[in-house]
Formats: structure tokens, sequence, C-alpha cells
């Protein structure tokens, strides 16, 4: 059995295969390793030898260098590549929650995310979705991965410090994100879908994915930044709708009259939280 | 404040009152709007062809995708006004999926006479036979106009395994059995038959190690008996077989034993068949669009 059959056919190949994505793609992204640079001073802290025993050790450890400045004593590549890597496996940890109803994934679903890049505009999520059976053979489980661009973050309302309206900190806690592009790519857990055409087929019979769908979408989003002495468990709470289609239904409208934009646009409304 | 209010003017922009807004897959098993199609429309076909031994009927296939064409042609026989009813030989839909069937039926619904279907092999992609079942019906059935007999087949065997028989021969026994005690209350009230399917013998779908069998399974049903009437080239006068699948004009003795099987292009190609189905015999039609 070839490894892309292995893959496409088991569940644990497809799960494999996540997991090795996201443990090393995703704290890549996260963090590029040309701009480790930018983990500067600032991050930095090295807290100085508070009593007389830390400074024997400290003298002891280092006799020639009786005198000179703290940080040039201490290996500073060796606490940077601690630092640093910690940083980055901490990143791992996801910091979102998502809740979703409707769009393209299924009934509702729920699923974990992460956020990077410049002023976090970047996320990344992992939902699980739940599909009934209605009509069809039985209920279904789904699974999508979902990459989202938060390109612009507006403050709603009035500032309340008029003596200070550029200050962010005295703006309403509302902002609003008129746009969230979004790509996901989901798959459903069903026997009867395939990602790679069974051998039964001749040749490149049916030349598409019935397991693997791909869809764009856009939308907007409304976020509560809960006060820092409130937070019990949230950081952030968003409320958003997207609305999506996929590759199978963006291919039947667009050469044809008939099937109407509108026919194919799906939406989606949820909840977002944002943990730490 | 008035970015308030452009963001509700924006979302009542967005948001149309849709049903589809909110499917939730495009594979989820819910269909919305009509079902049960072929329960429907063929007890309207039996009871106009009740004492009828002349009729017309048009025969469509592999519409999958292809919606303007088959707008054009559901306005094109509407336009007509001398077809009784519209037989269609399956692919449906292209993917399977659910709003490509809601989407295809809204088109064939547009029909002024009633229509039948068979299963295609593109019918049965994902949840797609399912979604089929529920809106139009069961892949097997059989009913009779007038003195005809229309046996519709499921003949994508390529599609399924072996748990579900393609085609099935014990639904074509039963359907023989029932046909011969028919005929045994009232002799001569079925004399002709129609075979209707997607892939014919031969296609990559069909169940080709089963084509001889298939062929002596059809021969019993009236008019395709070997000593029915013939025409003068050795084909049958009363009885033959439709089929798709191929996109492609082909109409030949197949099997070279008499049955004519007739296939018929894509709407795509702007082409389809009319039969006009007489007291003896039958006239064929092929009409351009």
């Amino acid at each position: 059995m070839s490894l892309r059959k292995w893959y496409s056919d088991s569940i644990f190949g497809r799960m494999c295969g996540l997991w090795l994505f996201l443990l090393f793609i995703l704290p890549m992204c996260a963090q590029p390793l040309w701009s480790l640079e930018s983990v500067g001073e600032d991050n930095y802290i090295i807290e100085s030898p508070d009593d007389a025993a830390d400074l024997m050790v400290y003298n002891a450890l280092s006799p020639a260098t009786e005198g000179m400045p703290r940080d040039s004593v201490f290996s500073r590549t060796y606490d940077d590549f601690v630092y640093r890597s910690h940083e980055r496996w901490l990143r791992l940890i996801p910091n979102l929650g998502t809740l979703q109803y409707a769009g393209n994934i299924g009934f509702c679903a729920v699923g974990l995310g992460w956020d990077y890049g410049k002023h976090d505009r970047w996320e990344t999520h992992l939902l699980l979705g739940y599909l009934p059976r209605w009509h069809s053979k039985q209920w279904n489980l789904t699974f999508t991965i979902k990459e989202n661009l938060v390109p612009w973050s507006v403050p709603l309302g009035r500032p309340r410090d008029l003596d200070n309206p550029d200050c962010l900190a005295h703006h309403s806690h509302f902002t609003f994100q008129p746009a969230v592009f979004t790509f996901f790519v989901n798959s459903i857990f069903d026997d009867e879908f395939w990602t790679e055409e069974p051998d039964r087929y001749p040749g490149s019979y049916y030349r598409f994915s019935s397991r693997i769908r791909l869809s764009i979408g856009v939308g907007q989003r409304i976020s509560l930044d809960i006060p820092h002495e409130k937070r019990r468990h949230y950081d952030r709470i968003s409320l958003f709708y997207e609305i999506s289609a996929c590759d199978l239904h963006l291919i039947s409208d667009i050469p044809h009259k008939r099937v109407s934009t509108g026919d194919i646009l799906r939406l989606g409304i949820g909840m977002q939280y944002k943990f730490f | 404040m008035r970015k308030n209010y452009l963001w509700l003017l924006l979302l009542s922009i967005v948001f149309p009152s849709c049903d589809s807004l909110f499917e939730y897959h495009p594979y989820e098993g819910r269909i919305q709007g009509k079902t049960d199609i072929l329960a429907k429309n063929v007890p309207l076909i039996e009871s106009f062809g009740r004492g009828r031994h002349s009729f017309r009927f048009a025969f469509i296939s592999d519409t999958q995708r292809f919606y303007d064409d088959t707008y054009d042609v559901v306005n094109h026989i509407n336009a007509r006004g001398d077809i009784d009813f519209v037989v269609h030989g399956g692919d449906l839909a292209d993917f399977g999926t659910t709003a490509e069937f809601e989407w295809m039926r809204d088109e064939l619904e547009r029909l002024s006479m009633p229509y039948v279907t068979v299963i295609g092999n593109h019918d049965c992609l994902g949840t797609g036979e399912y979604i089929y079942e529920k809106m139009f019906g069961t892949d097997n059935y059989s009913f009779s106009v007038g003195n005809t007999h229309f046996v519709m087949l499921n003949t994508v065997a390529l599609e399924n395994d072996y748990s579900n028989p393609v085609p099935d021969f014990g639904f074509i026994k039963e359907d023989i059995a029932r046909v011969t005690q028919i005929n045994s209350q009232t002799p001569d009230s079925l004399t002709h038959t129609v075979v209707v399917m997607h892939s014919r013998p031969g296609d990559e779908q069909f169940n080709n190690n089963v084509i001889d069998v298939f062929d002596l399974f059809l021969m019993p049903f009236p008019g395709l008996e070997k000593d029915a009437p013939c025409r003068a080239d050795g084909t049958r006068l009363n009885g033959f077989c439709l089929n798709g699948h191929n996109h492609n004009r082909s109409i030949k003795d197949l099997l070279g034993d008499g049955i004519m099987y007739y296939g018929v292009p894509t709407v795509k190609k702007r082409k389809y068949y009319v039969f006009t189905i007489q007291e003896e015999g039958y006239e064929f039609e092929e009409v351009v669009f």
C-alpha cells in the first residue's frame, strides 16, 4: 500500500499527517526563524543576583570577569536559545476556541485555534463538525482546517476620555472587524467518500475528490475585549458570521446563468473565544 | 455611532432570505423542497395512458451541471406541446451534492408534463444515492402506459459492490412474472416494452460479465421476445432500450439480436429523442434544439 493511499484511506494516517503539519508548520509560521533577532532586549530580563550567596556562586564560576557588566558574563547565546525555544513551543498551545453553526462544515462545529503574525492578523482553526443523518445513510463527523485573515479592526463607540482621545485604553471595549477573509479545507469521515478515486475506476474517471472540499469565504466579526480585572476565562469574546462557497458549487455557478451566486452561498454564524 | 449603522446596513445586504443559505454541508442529507417525485409522477403517467395505444414521450439524459441547456430543453419540450411525458436517462447531478439535485429538480419541475428518471453513476457519488432515493425514488421500478411496459433499471454497477446487485436480476424476474400475470389475465394488454438504463452493456459502468444474462433476461418482455414482430432490418418492432451515459449519439442493434439501443447525447450537445409509440411499432425522431 503506497504512503499516499495509506494517508488517504486510514483515519490514523490522516490524523498523523495533520499533527505533523501542525508540529512543524505552525511554529514556523508563528515565528519565522529569520526574524528571531526581534525577540529583543525588552522581553529579556535577567534578574540580578539579589543576595550574597548568589553573588558568591557567580564570582566563583567566573573569577576572571569580576567587575564586568553582568550580561556579558552569562552565556547570552544559550539563554537566548532557551528563551526562544520555550517561546516557540509555547505558541503550540491553542489560544482560540470556536463554536460555529452551519457554514459548509456541518450542522455545528467546535474547534481550537491559534492566532499569530503581525497584530495577530492570521488565525488557524481546527474544527470538528457534526453532520446529522437526515436522508443519507448515517450521521457524520467532518474535520476542517480553517485559515482566517483579519486585516482590520475598528474600535467601536466614542472615546470615553475626551482629553485623551487617541488612547485606545479609553475606548469602548467593543471592536469591529469589517472583513474576515477565510479559506478552509473540509474533509468528511465516511468510507463512501474518497480522497483519491478507488482502484475500481479506470484512469482518471471523476477527476475530483468527494472527501476534500475547499471553500473560500468572507465575513465580519464584532469583539468584546474583556477588561483585565473582569476576566475569568476569556480575554476576548467575538461573534462572527461568514459567507462561504465550496469548490464544487463555485464551478457549478460560474458558467451557468441558471444557478445564481445566491444559490451557492452558505452562511455560518458563531462565537470565538480568545483565552490568552 | 455611524459605524454601528454601517454594520447593520452591511448585514441586511449580505443576508438574503434564502433557504439554501443555511445548508450545513455540500453532502448533507437534508433535501429542501419536493421529494418522492417518482411516486407522484408514475401514477400520473399510468392514469394518462389508461386505454391509450398511442402516445409520445421525450428522452433526455446526462443533464449534470448543464443547467442552462436543461433550461432550454425544458422550454423546447414544453413549447412543442405534443409530448406526453419525459424520460430522463440519469446523471442529474455531477458530484452528487444535495444542492445539485435540488437545482436539477427545479429545472425539470418546470416541465409541463410528468417525468421519470433512472439513476446515473454521477448520482451515486458521496451521499448522492440516498438523496436520489429520497428525492426521486427507488432505482429499479416499472410502470405501464397503455399497452407499453417501461422497465427502469439501475445499471451503474461500478458504483456498487455485490451487496447491491446491479443489474438486479431478482427485480427483472419479478417484473417478468408481473407482466406475464397481467397478460394471462387480459391477453395482449401489454405488447410493447421500453427498457431504460443509464449505462448500457459494454460500458465501463456496466457489469460486463453478465451482458448475455442481461440480454436473456430482457427477452421474455413483450415485444422483445425471440419470435416478436420485427422490421425488415431484423430489429424488434415493439421493443427497444434507451440509455445515456456516453454523452454521444449511438443508435444500434448493440448485441446483434434485434434489440435496438438508443443512446442519447448529453443535453450539452443540444439534442434529445422523441419516441411515438403506436399500436404497431414505434417512430423515432431526433430533435436538435
